[in-house]
Parts: C-alpha cells; structure tokens; sequence
C-alpha cells in the first residue's frame, strides 16, 4: 500500500510552498556575476584593432576601419566571450542582461569616434 | 494472424522531443517489427572542421549536444591535447571533471523528468526538472552559461573556480541530494513506476554485449562498462567503480542513473576535497599533426572522437561516434515484442539524444 | 414545469462550474508539481482560443459525431438536474460517450483508432461500477427517480459505503486522470498523442473539452446523490473527492489498460457487489 503513496508527501509538501516559477521578464532574474547576457563595447576607448573581429568563431563581429564603426550581430554571438578575452584595451564586457528579442536579425552598429572628438570630448 | 497497423513513433512525438523516426509494425497493441530511419538533423560537422580552426571546433563540438555539450567539449580538446602532446595542468583537470560530473546529474536529473512524463507521471517530471534547475544555477555561477558554457578549451579550461566557490559548491551538492533523496526514492520503489518499467524492454547481457551498448544501458545488462575506468584525465586519481545492475529491462537502467547521480555528487566531493592549486591552461603553439581516438565517458555512454590534423590551422578529418548511435540496434532489440504503451518507455530507456547522433 | 427550469438551469450552469473547477484544479495540480499554473479563468481561455480557430475536419461524420455526443451528454446533465429516472441519465452519458468513440473511429489515424479502442476499455472498466452505484441508491432509497432521492430524509452513504469507495475508483477513469487516462489525458504526453482526441482541432476540440466539462459535472452530482439529504455535506463531499482525485493524479503514472481493467474489475466486484450483497442479506 504504501508503494503507491510514494510521491506523496513531496506533493503535499510543495502544495504549500511556494512555486519555483520565476517570472521572466515580469520579474528581474538573479544573475550572477558570470552570467552570460550580451557583449557591450567602451566606444570611447576601442581602438579599431579588429582582432575581435578576426578571433571571433562564428563572425559576429564585423570591424570597419575606413567607416570608424564596430558592429555585432547578437543573433550570431555565442557569447563565448573570447572577443573580451581577446581585446587589447579590454574595451569589450559581458554584461548581464540578456539582450531582448526582435523581429529582424540584425546588427547593432556603433561609432567609434575619432581620436580628435574624443580629446575634445 | 491480427491485423497489422503501422503507427509512426517520431520525427514529432510529443514525449520524444527529438527527431528519430519509428515505424512501429503492430498487431493489436503489440509490436512485432520496427524500422528506424534517422537523419532528419544533419549537420554536417565534418566537413565543417575543414572550415574552423581547430580552436574554434571546440565551440562547434559543445553544440553536438545540447545536454551533454560540456563532455563533448573536453572529449574533442582531449584529442587534439593527445594530438599536439600538451600537458594539462591537474587543476584544469580537476575542474573538467567537476563540469563533467555536473553535466551528468543535469543530464540524468533531465532523463528521469522525462522519462517519469513518458509514463505519464507529470508531478515528477516537474519535481526532477525542479531540482535540475539547481544543478543549472551552479552552473550560471561558474561558467555563466546554463546549457553550453565555453569553459573548455585546448589546453586546459578558460575559466576558474575560486577556492570560496567551491566550498560554498559542496553545500549547495549538499542540497541538492537532500532534495533529490525523496525523488530517487519514487523512482525506486513507486507501485506505478515499477508496474511500467520492471521486466519491460529486456536486453541480456550477450544482446547488449553483440549490439555493442554503452552507457547505462550496458550496466544495467550487467556489463562493468565505464569509460572512466580509462582513467583518463583527473579519473587518474579519482577512483570510479562502475555500478552495475543485472535485470536489463527499464527498471534497472533506471535504477543505474539514479545511483550514478549519487556517485557523481560523491565525485563533485571528492574533487573540491583533493582539487590542487595552480594553472588552468597551458599555452598551445603550432597544429596539430597527426591522429588520435579519444574515449571520453558521456550521461549516455562512452563517446568516441576521432581527429587528424595535419599541421595547419584546419583539421583533416574529424570524427564522432556519439552513444546513442551505439544504443539504437540494441533498442530495436528491446522493443520486439513489447506493448504499444510500453513503446515510450523503453525509447527513452536508452536516454536517446538525436541531435548527437545524427551529427 | 418545474423540472424544465432546473434542467435548463443545471445545463447552462455546467460549463461556468465545470470551467472554474477545471481551472482551480489546474492551478492546484500545478502547485502540487512545484509550478505557479495558469490563471484561473484558463479553461475558457482554452475554449474561446479554440472556437475561433479554423476545424480541419477529415470526413462528414467527423463533426457532426461529436455534435451527436454532445447533444446526449448535455441532454444526460439536463435530466439529471431535471429530477428524471437516474438509469436513464446514466445510458443517456454512454451514449454520449459512444459517439466520441465513434467520431474519434471514423478519423482512420491510428492514434486516434487506437485511441478509441481504449476508450471503449475504459468504458468497460468503469460502467458496471456506476450502474452498480445507481442500483445501489436504489435499494438504500427505494427508488430511481433522482427528485425522490434527492429530496428524501436519510442519505444513501450510510448504507453504501463499498460502493461509494468504488466510485471513487473508477471516477479516475472518468475524469481521465492518471493513472487511467489511458485512452486521452489533459496534456498530449503520452504514447498516443492525444489518443482519442488527436484529430480533433478547432471547434471540435472545444466541443470535446466541453463534453469533457458535462461529464465532470455529471459523476460529481453522482457524488453528491449520495448525500442527498444533507447538501452542505454532499458540496463538500464532492469537494474533498475532487481534491481527492487530483492528489491520486499527482501521485501516479498511468498504468496499462489490463491492470486497469483488471483493479477495476475486482473493485467492482468486492467493493460495490460485495456492499450490495450484505445489503440485500441485512434488510
Ligand atoms: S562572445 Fe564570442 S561569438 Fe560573441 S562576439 Fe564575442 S567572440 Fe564572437
Ligand atoms: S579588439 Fe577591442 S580595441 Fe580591437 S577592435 Fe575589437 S573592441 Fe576595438
């Protein structure tokens, strides 16, 4: 008889706690300090090196040098944060917050200011 | 003779989510024939390692699998390690086998979910996936991945545990087999459970042997087969007695899985207790020239990785003969012969992993 | 007359109850299993989502069977809550069940067909034990017809223990819960897909799930037969039996049909035959 009442007090127990459902994005998650949630660039102190863009396996990275800009195509990003490791001015970090869904894949371009504007600024 | 109907079992099953497909030829609700056909996930990685260096194939060798990506990762470096001759620092090894043996409750803890759902038992799909999600948190901890984390790498691991991790590591092992103890209990002693699982999808040990099984689902036929006991990597000095169990049917492979996740918590113990200080990585120059075979010891079996470079950047052949592969002419075995209803059980009794298998 | 107005009553009121039952038991199941569960109201989110859907149909009967089913089944709550002759209610719900069984044949997928077969199992399993349960209150309260049970001074329990444990048994086979819901369950995890209900899609699938509901509320007035004379006691009979079944669901796999038919069976047998016999001898 008491085979069959095997799950039984797990049941009851968890009748009464509470549901480990975490309500993402309703409610913020716990991340840790190694969690892996996008790449972001320092545009202030990349200096266009492209070695990211050489090293990263999948080519995410796309570096123009002529046009000043850094872009990263999240959708093909593993975030295997070796771009990061990479970097000789560690301008690149893994930050946490996963990055949000969209209806085009496409890549996110930023411009990297000229070293002229950036004393000025 | 009963009119035969054919039922197809897969490539979209709703408790097989994986793409094998079946053809069940059955006589009332009994199976007398089945036809497997596989090769719906394709993927081409050999022909791929033509086009990655060879640095960047252990990313691609991590997505072979989606549950045992770590293992595959180190069973792809170690070729390539054993290739070059490297030298792995101990600590690096140390931390392969804390990740390994992590892998395996995770993908044991998934198996039991999955296999309590394919026989209906919803509550402790949940309750098993409940403390699965443990098992992902220590490892968002670690690495900051939860299912694939590019820790592994040629020539050791990327990144480090520090000693305060794994301290506080051992208490939160602690929790979660205090947490799963209640669990392995269903699984091994619930009426139902037993009712769909004891005595059905018998393999005997010369099957499973002439089949060429692996995994747990050799063990459970009673073949002391672990690949562990290779010793290779930190197995040099940790001891691991394979566990063994001699019914063969559903049953025992459970109950071989929910022992081996009481072995692999013990494991995770024993190596925060002996980890030594020091390196995680050693530097690699030059490509890998020549071939090797390695044996690594997967959740589902003994995986085999075959590598030949030839001194550059890219590989020449690159190879992987995954256990499920290995377990499907064994299941085709166990399923002749048994009940429709039975047919989910014993498909999920070898723990298949399609996306593996098909490569 | 008044027998009409609570007819019509008890049918357009069953969907409301039987919705809101099925949505608390589905936030109850998901508590038991560690999650937090839909909202409430979920169960007619279901039904609306699916009405508004396109109904691939495979055949002329296929619809038009599971209209069939849903006529008697409505019509078996209708008489039931219309005070009418018990027996009749209950061929009535077989009927009803029939059709499904036959819509779910007339579809030639062997989910479906094998589904069917089941189900048919299943009705084997279960119907002698609810006729023995009408035969039952007959011989405690003397008659069939429900208004007189209903409405009389002394519940049929005390004399029918045995065949109310029995019911209990075998509702979980009405209800299609584990670990006998063999034939169709609530989530399309099991070997059959969906079994029984495989190739119905759209409005035919709502039409199921509310089949579904009038059943539901069907065994439990059943249920409540039995304590007829005290309403309060037979509500919260019939809520604790409820419960009841969704613990049993949580706590079982589903088993295969011949121990079901087989556990069913001696069930019967000692349970509901033995208490009538002992019944029959006493008085
Ligand atoms: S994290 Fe990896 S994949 Fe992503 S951009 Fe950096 S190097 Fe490329
Ligand atoms: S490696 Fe760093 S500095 Fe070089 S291009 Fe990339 S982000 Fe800029």
């Amino acid at each position: 008889m008491s085979d069959i009442l095997k799950m039984f007090t797990t049941v009851i127990k968890s009748l009464f706690k509470k549901s480990t459902c975490r309500q993402y994005p309703f409610k913020k998650p716990v991340f840790f300090d190694r969690t892996k949630g996008h790449i972001q660039i320092d545009r202030e102190r990349c200096i266009l090196c492209s070695l990211c863009d050489k090293r990263c396996p999948t080519g995410a990275i796309n570096v123009d040098r002529n046009a000043r800009t850094w872009a990263i195509n999240s959708y093909k990003c593993i975030l295997c944060f070796r771009c990061v490791e990479v970097c000789p001015v560690t301008c690149l970090a893994m930050q946490q917050q996963y990055s949000a869904p969209e209806e085009i894949k496409k890549s996110e371009v930023v411009e990297i200011p000229a070293k002229a504007e950036k004393a000025k600024a | 003779m009963a009119k035969r109907t054919i039922v197809p079992f897969g490539p979209q099953h709703p408790v097989l989510p994986e793409p094998i497909h079946l053809d069940l030829v059955l006589e009332d609700e009994m199976v007398v024939d089945v036809l497997p056909s596989v090769g719906f996930i394709h993927r081409g990685l050999e022909l791929l390692c033509q086009k990655k260096s060879f640095q960047d194939m252990v990313f691609v060798a991590e997505r072979i699998c989606g549950i045992c990506s770590f293992i595959h990762g180190v069973g792809y470096c170690q070729g390539i390690e054993k290739v070059m001759n490297l030298d792995i620092p101990k600590r690096a090894q140390f931390l392969r086998v804390f990740w390994g043996e992590l892998s395996r409750v995770h993908s044991h803890l998934l198996w039991l979910g999955l296999a309590a759902d394919a026989i209906g038992f919803e509550s402790l799909f949940m309750h098993s996936w409940r403390v699965r999600e443990k098992v992902l948190a220590i490892f968002e901890e670690t690495t900051g991945g939860r299912v694939i984390f590019g820790a592994a790498k040629v020539g050791g691991v990327r990144i480090d545990i520090s000693q305060d991790k794994l301290d506080q590591l051992a208490i939160a092992l602690d929790e979660i087999q205090k947490e799963y103890e209640p669990l392995a209990k269903v699984f091994l002693e619930d009426y139902t459970v037993q009712h769909r699982w004891s005595e059905v999808g018998y393999l005997s040990k010369e099957d499973a042997h002439q089949l060429g099984a692996v995994g747990p689902t050799a063990r459970a036929s009673g073949l002391p087969q672990d690949m562990r006991k290779l010793r290779y990597g930190a197995y040099e000095d940790l001891e691991v007695e394979p566990i063994v169990e001699t019914a063969g049917d559903c049953y025992a492979r459970c109950v071989v899985r929910v022992k081996e996740i009481y072995q692999s918590l013990d494991l995770m113990r024993r190596v925060i207790h002996k980890i030594p200080a020091g390196e995680i990585e050693t530097k690699v120059t030059g490509f890998p020239q020549g071939e090797y075979f390695s044996r690594v010891e997967q959740p589902r079996g003994e995986v085999v990785y075959y590598v030949k470079g030839n001194g550059t950047k890219f590989l020449d052949r690159f190879r992987v003969r995954t256990p499920t592969f290995a377990n499907i002419p064994p299941l085709l075995q166990m399923l002749k012969g048994c009940t429709l209803a039975d047919v989910p059980a014993i498909v999920l009794s070898i723990d298949p992993c399609i996306s593996c298998t098909e490569r | 007359m008044n027998a009409w107005i609570w007819g019509i009553v008890g049918i357009l009121l069953t969907p409301v109850v039987a919705g809101l039952v099925g949505g608390i038991d589905r936030v109850i199941t998901a508590k038991m299993q560690g999650r937090m569960g839909p909202p409430v109201l979920q169960p007619f989110y279901d039904v609306m989502k699916l009405f508004s859907k396109q109904n691939l149909v495979l055949n002329r009967f296929h619809h038009d069977l599971v209209i069939c089913s849903l006529i008697f089944t409505v019509a078996a709550v209708g008489l039931l809550f219309a005070g009418e002759n018990l027996l009749m209610c209950i061929f009535a719900l077989v009927v009803g069940n029939v059709f499904l069984v036959l819509a779910a044949y007339s579809t030639n997928s062997p989910y479906s067909m094998l589904g069917a077969d089941r189900e048919l199992l299943q009705m084997l399993a279960a119907e002698p034990m609810i006729l023995l349960a009408a035969v039952g209150i007959y011989m405690a309260t003397g008659t069939f017809d429900i208004n007189l049970i209903a409405s009389g001074t002394h519940s049929a329990i005390q004399y029918l223990p045995g065949v109310f444990f029995g019911l209990i048994y075998v509702l979980t086979i009405k209800l299609r819960k584990s670990p006998f819901d063999l034939s169709t369950s609530h989530h399309a995890h099991q070997e059959l897909v969906k079994g029984l209900s495989t190739e119905f899609a759209g409005p035919s699938l709502a039409l199921f799930e509310i089949i579904h509901w009038y059943e539901t509320v069907f065994v439990m007035a059943l249920i409540y037969l039995f304590f007829a004379s005290r309403p309060i006691v037979g509500i919260v009979a019939v809520l604790i039996v409820y419960f009841l079944e969704i613990l049993i669901d949580n706590i079982n796999a589903r088993v295969k049909w011949d121990l079901m038919l087989a556990s069913a069976w001696v069930i019967t047998l000692i349970f509901g035959l033995g208490n009538l016999m002992l019944l029959f001898i006493l008085k």
